[in-house]
């Protein structure tokens, strides 16, 4: 189980996260959804280590992650949203190096690349690896740790429909399994009816908990809402993309859209 | 009457019960006729001896000459006499007595091919003229390096060798002598000798007309200790690893041509020391690598050309009480400071017959192509006055910051910095220094 | 819920160590740094006869003051930058940053100094070996560790690609001539003509005016003129190999600790 209590995280005079309280439960997949700048990549990256929060409380698996660090990053694996890695060094040396950082042994390497079809890459150097590949690579990096909670930020954005299907289908079954998975994401139709619980987020606070059964329909009027802000610009926007009415501006033959995705959705004319 | 071929003792005992071997030589040598040639066949001769006639003693292979480490192992006080072959060891230790292993009082001895060890002086002239030494080996006690004072400042000591004693080194430090020690005595030949961890390698005093020649001294005080001694040529000598190196003092009319000053690196070693040295050539020497490669003060008249002087600390050191010395096709490369000055040296002249020295590391014009630069060189002596106000800028010797200000001083010449200008540097360096 | 097993700091060091090895094999830096050492090693060459012996240590000199010290801080300064898209990878796992620096910095430094060698093999084959030579490539090693590391640190603080490398060529041109025209130019003040260790103490405190002095009158033994020139000038000329084998450890110490600073620094970015 994961929990925060209270967090507040500032960059600068912008506060991004204002007193976030949320529980992640084993056993569930739970997804962080809400606008940019929500504040969902923070949180999760707070989760992570990545960074300290200003105040507040975050637990993970039993332990402090301020006066536990190491134990509490020892339950914790963590994909982050656009993963790269060491240009120079091949698939297999990546993932040997994250395999002995968590104590694995590396003969579980091969296995890990095979799961995520990339051990025909094992001697690649990771420059010259396409997006999905990389994404891939990460993924079983992500897997290799074996950690009861799972973090992943935004994952999925370069894999191809199969591949996004065999991760969820992967989390789904670490899930099951009893580990605490947490998803930030936008792509809230993928994750219809296989999500436990949805939390959103907004201006730095948990703002309530939609049903993850009707996803589409509960996030700012859902996709059918997009799709009707659309076919009023008699346009069609990015599958899977959720996007606010009044976000919604018209410039001239286009619209803009500029929905929960990492950039703008360009509608075209 | 000179006999030829006579050979001594079919078959001398070795050194032994009372020193037969010794005594029966010591009696041939008194009981042989004047020019006579006594060959000394293999064996361990027990000293001391003196030979105060005319005579050849020709040692064959493995004949040595030993001392009783009192005296000189050979006193050689007559005319003629030729000393050759042999291993002669065990002088005494008397500084006060100057002992030396073959100590020479006689005109025109020939000491040559013999191997001299274990003892004071090695081979030390008196008073004789015309002498001939040739390709000896002389080793001292030690190979090892000195760290000794300047010799500025203690190490020659005029007053010493005008009174004959030339040794005023404190007891204690050391009981080494010369190498090869001339006093008050002119042409010789002093050719081909390996001088090694003696006190000072070769020491001139009071000796004129000699020429000295494919010498080579290495791992002594002074390769060569010279003072008041006019009209000697050197030629084609080696001096290197020497702690103080070389240093001339007090004398005119030399001629120092082809001679390598060569690693003469401890704290206060030269190349090749000069002071109130007039009227003398040093051409196409090599100095390198010393810690001070030529130094000249209080000298008149001097021409240095050809030499190479490369590799040292500081190039060349002249001082402004040197006047009239003409500095001509000189390489200078490779110095950490090329020039150390006390001035404009305004009465030395840089450049002889429209020709003056070479500087690396000048990128110089040549629009003529004649082989000399277009413009002037300036060649700064960055720490000037600092060396001795504040020592410590030693410490920014080749200095990447001390380097650039040198260079751009070669190009705008910074005011109020001091060196020398060279109005005709040369584009290569000259292959006759080289 | 337990804590997991963590790998002990020397595993994790010994991994970062091998990966940094591993990710070098490629790094066309690293190349070009070895054929300068290679050109550089053979300069001595050109010092005719009986010469060799003694200026082998004058040209490594140079090749280390005004080459060397550059390509290893440039070096340093790729390792680090290499890096940059692996951090969120890389600090949260649960050994933490430390461990991984370790192992990464005690690599390079080991890399680069044990390439310094090529330095002297050429004059050393020639038949100019001798123990002074040895003194100049040990030297030429510990300033070219404290330069990788140093670019590594700047390239931990400095993310940026360009900013990265006009920081990195600024500090060179600062040790390289910023401390010899400070000193020059203030050598004729009063006070410091009264207290020359004063002025002193910067020079000794520059790893490559360190070097440099211990070259000059320590391996090739030009003898210093100014013996008294303050005690602790004559006490630094006397013990130029001992103060440069101090200063080159306290420079790789604080270099190591720079961008160990510069790391965590970015965690929080």
């Amino acid at each position: 189980m994961i929990f925060t209590r209270d967090l507040q995280k500032s960059y600068g005079s912008r506060a991004v996260l204002r007193g976030l309280d949320l529980v992640a439960e084993p056993g569930a997949i739970t997804l962080v959804v809400g606008a940019n700048a929500a504040g969902k990549s923070t949180t999760l990256r707070l989760l992570a280590g990545l960074a300290e929060p200003d105040s507040g409380t975050i637990g993970i698996g039993g332990f402090d992650l301020r006066t536990q660090r190491r134990e509490a990053l020892s339950q914790i694996s963590f994909l982050p949203q656009a993963p790269r890695f060491h240009p120079r060094l091949t698939v297999g040396q990546v993932a040997t190096f994250y395999a002995e950082l968590r104590g694995r042994e590396a003969k579980r390497v091969p296995t890990a690349l095979e799961a995520w079809g990339i051990a025909e890459f094992a001697r690649t150097p990771t420059a010259k690896l396409s997006g999905g590949l990389r994404q891939r690579l990460a993924l079983a990096v992500f897997a290799l740790a074996e950690a009861p909670v799972l973090l992943l930020d935004e994952p999925g954005l370069s894999l191809d429909p199969e591949w996004r299907q065999r991760l969820q289908d992967f989390l789904t079954g670490e899930a099951k399994r009893g580990r605490t998975v947490v998803v930030a994401t936008h792509l809230l139709g993928e994750w219809e009816g296989r999500a436990d619980r949805c939390l959103l987020i907004e201006e730095g606070r948990c703002a309530g908990e939609l049903a993850p059964e009707r996803l589409r329909d509960g996030f700012f009027g859902g996709v059918g809402h997009v799709r009707a802000a659309a076919e009023r610009c008699e346009r069609n926007v990015l599958p899977g993309a959720t996007v606010s009415e009044e976000r919604i501006q018209r410039r001239g033959a286009a619209a803009e859209a500029r929905a929960l995705s990492v950039g703008p959705v360009v509608v075209e004319s | 009457m000179r006999l030829r071929g006579l050979l001594l003792f079919a078959a001398l005992p070795l050194a032994g019960f009372g020193n037969p071997a010794g005594d029966v030589l010591r009696r041939q040598i008194t009981e042989s006729a004047p020019g006579a040639v006594l060959n000394v066949p293999a064996g361990d001769y027990a000293g001391l001896f003196v030979i105060e006639k005319p005579l050849h003693l020709i040692g064959a292979p493995g004949a040595i000459l030993r001392g009783d480490g009192t005296g000189n192992v050979v006193t050689i006080r007559a005319a003629d006499v030729e000393l050759a072959g042999f291993l002669v060891r065990g002088s005494g230790r008397s500084l006060s007595d100057d002992n030396a292993a073959i100590h020479i009082s006689g005109a025109r001895a020939v000491i040559r091919d013999n191997r001299v060890l274990d003892m004071l002086h090695g081979i030390y002239v008196r008073k004789a003229d015309g002498c001939r030494i040739l390709r000896n080996v002389v080793l001292g006690d030690s190979a090892s390096r000195e760290t000794i004072d300047d010799p500025l400042r203690s190490g020659l000591n005029p007053a010493d060798a005008a009174s004959g004693e030339f040794c005023a080194e404190p007891l204690s430090q050391d009981r080494r002598g010369n190498g090869i020690h001339l006093w008050n005595s002119s042409g010789h030949l002093i050719e081909g000798n390996i001088i090694r961890g003696t006190r000072d390698g070769v020491y001139f005093s009071f000796t004129k007309k000699t020429v000295v020649r494919g010498n080579r001294v290495e791992r002594v005080r002074y390769g060569l200790h010279y003072m008041y001694s006019d009209d000697n040529e050197f030629d084609g000598n080696t001096f290197t690893e020497n702690a103080a190196g070389a240093a001339l003092m007090f004398s005119k009319r030399l001629v120092l041509r082809g001679n390598r000053f060569v690693s003469n690196r401890s704290q206060r070693a030269y190349g090749l020391l000069l002071q109130a040295i007039d009227d003398t050539r040093i051409e196409s020497n090599r100095i390198e690598g010393n810690t001070l490669g030529l130094y000249i003060e209080n000298s008149n008249n001097l021409s240095i050309s050809k030499n190479r002087v490369a590799g040292n600390y500081v190039g060349l050191r002249l001082s402004d009480s040197t006047q009239g010395a003409r500095i001509f096709e000189n390489d200078f490369s490779g110095n950490i400071h090329p020039i150390d000055t006390s001035g404009t040296n305004s009465a030395n002249v840089w450049a002889a017959a429209g020709r003056g020295n070479h500087w690396d590391g000048e990128v110089a014009l040549d629009l003529n192509r004649d082989g000399i630069a277009d413009v002037p060189h300036h060649e700064p002596d960055l720490f000037g006055g600092w060396r001795r106000t504040f020592p410590a800028i030693g410490l920014l010797s080749a200095s990447p910051g001390e380097q650039l200000v040198r260079f751009i001083h070669r190009r705008i010449a910074l005011p109020g910095i001091p060196g020398v200008t060279d109005p005709r540097p040369l584009i290569r360096a000259n292959e006759v220094a080289r | 819920m337990s804590a997991r097993p963590i790998p002990s700091f020397l595993q994790v060091a010994r991994a970062a160590a091998r990966r940094e090895w591993l990710s070098h094999r490629l790094n066309r830096f690293l190349h070009a740094h070895v054929l300068l050492l290679v050109a550089a090693g053979f300069l001595p060459l050109l010092t005719p006869g009986e010469g060799l012996m003694s200026g082998a240590g004058y040209w490594i000199l140079h090749a280390v003051l005004y080459a060397v010290s550059l390509s290893a801080l440039l070096l340093g300064l790729s390792s680090a930058h290499a890096e940059a898209e692996e951090f969120s990878w890389l600090i949260g796992q649960p050994a933490g940053i430390g461990p991984w620096l370790a192992g990464k910095a005690a690599a390079l430094a080991l890399l680069v100094s044990t390439s310094a060698s090529l330095l002297i093999v050429p004059a050393a084959v020639a038949g100019g070996g001798s123990r002074e030579l040895l003194l100049v490539g040990a030297g030429a090693a510990g300033v070219s560790g404290v330069c990788a590391l140093a670019g590594l640190a700047v390239g931990f603080w400095v993310r940026d690609g360009v900013r990265g490398l006009i920081a990195t060529i600024a500090l060179w041109f600062a040790a390289l001539f910023g401390t010899d025209l400070l000193l020059l130019g203030i050598a004729g003040v009063p006070v410091l003509q009264q207290h020359p260790d004063v002025w002193v103490l910067p020079l000794m405190a520059n790893p490559l005016d360190a070097f440099r002095v211990t070259v000059l009158f320590s391996a090739e033994r030009a003898a210093f003129s100014g013996l008294d020139a303050g005690r602790l000038a004559g006490w630094w000329v006397t013990h130029a190999a001992v103060w440069l084998g101090a200063v080159v450890s306290s420079w790789l110490l604080a270099a190591a600790v720079a961008a160990w600073l510069g790391a965590r620094r970015r965690t929080d970015g």
